[in-house]
């Protein structure tokens, strides 16, 4: 993690850094970073790079905004997380029901279309969201 | 453990921190967490400090090493006496309506 917050630190304005960035290090060398340290890092990135005096001031607005962006970013990723489990397929179970998998488009927005090879060739189709069924189009 | 809500504003803990004597950021963290029992993030640390700073609330001493202490100016500790009684008072009311209605 002290690796990674010392990445973060190099997001901070250049006149940030000039000031604050070797104090920063050497305080952070004093201890263990935790994730919770990195992403309170972070964000305090952006209210620096998105506050309106030269980067230093930070407004009550701003104050509301990094809880705002806590909770959006939480949002985010279970967004992200679901979206995934929705729309791509356990490749191991198409490789079960009908060959092995070479390539996935993803043509419209339920089904995602999946090229496979089988013993008689190739099978091109669609695997629904829900992984019930595979529609063959075309067989090669 | 947060009890103290909104009271526990980053930049008032900094300069209840740094009331008795001079302190670098590490220290900071360890006195404001023993104290009040919330802990800042490191961001949350540097971002107060830099606000503090520039209002001429802290100053930066010299250092003979890498770490940066920080102490009260005359204007912070006009600051945080004003903030104290402003507490003081809000207390005394709410205690008042509150506790012993």
């Amino acid at each position: 993690m002290n690796a990674l917050i010392r990445w973060v630190v190099y997001l901070y304005p250049q006149s940030w850094r000039a000031r604050y960035e070797a104090e920063f290090l050497a305080m952070i060398a004093q201890y263990r970073v935790s994730a919770w340290d990195v992403l309170d890092t972070l964000l305090n990135v952006f209210v620096v790079r998105f506050s309106s005096n030269g980067g230093m001031m930070l407004s009550k607005t701003l104050q509301v905004s990094r809880r705002v962006l806590v909770v959006l970013f939480g949002l985010g990723a279970v967004g992200l997380w679901l979206v995934t489990q929705m729309t791509v397929p356990n490749m191991a179970q198409v490789d079960e029901i009908r060959g092995t998998f070479i390539d996935i488009s993803v043509p419209c927005c339920d089904d995602v279309m999946i090229t496979i090879s089988t013993a008689s060739g190739f099978e091109q189709g669609y695997v629904n969201s829900d992984l019930r069924k595979f529609f063959v189009t075309t067989q090669v | 453990m947060d009890t103290l809500g909104k009271f526990a504003d980053p930049s008032l803990l900094i300069l209840i921190s740094l009331a008795p004597g001079p302190k670098h950021g590490y220290a900071m963290i360890q006195d404001i967490e023993q104290f009040s029992g919330k802990r800042l993030g490191p961001g949350t640390l540097y971002g107060a400090i830099a606000r503090l700073e520039a209002d001429a609330f802290i100053e930066p001493m010299a250092s003979e090493d890498r770490r940066q202490p920080y102490r009260l100016t005359a204007l912070g500790s006009k600051s945080l006496r004003e903030q104290i009684t402003s507490l003081e008072r809000f207390m005394r009311v709410a205690s008042a309506r509150v506790l012993n209605p």
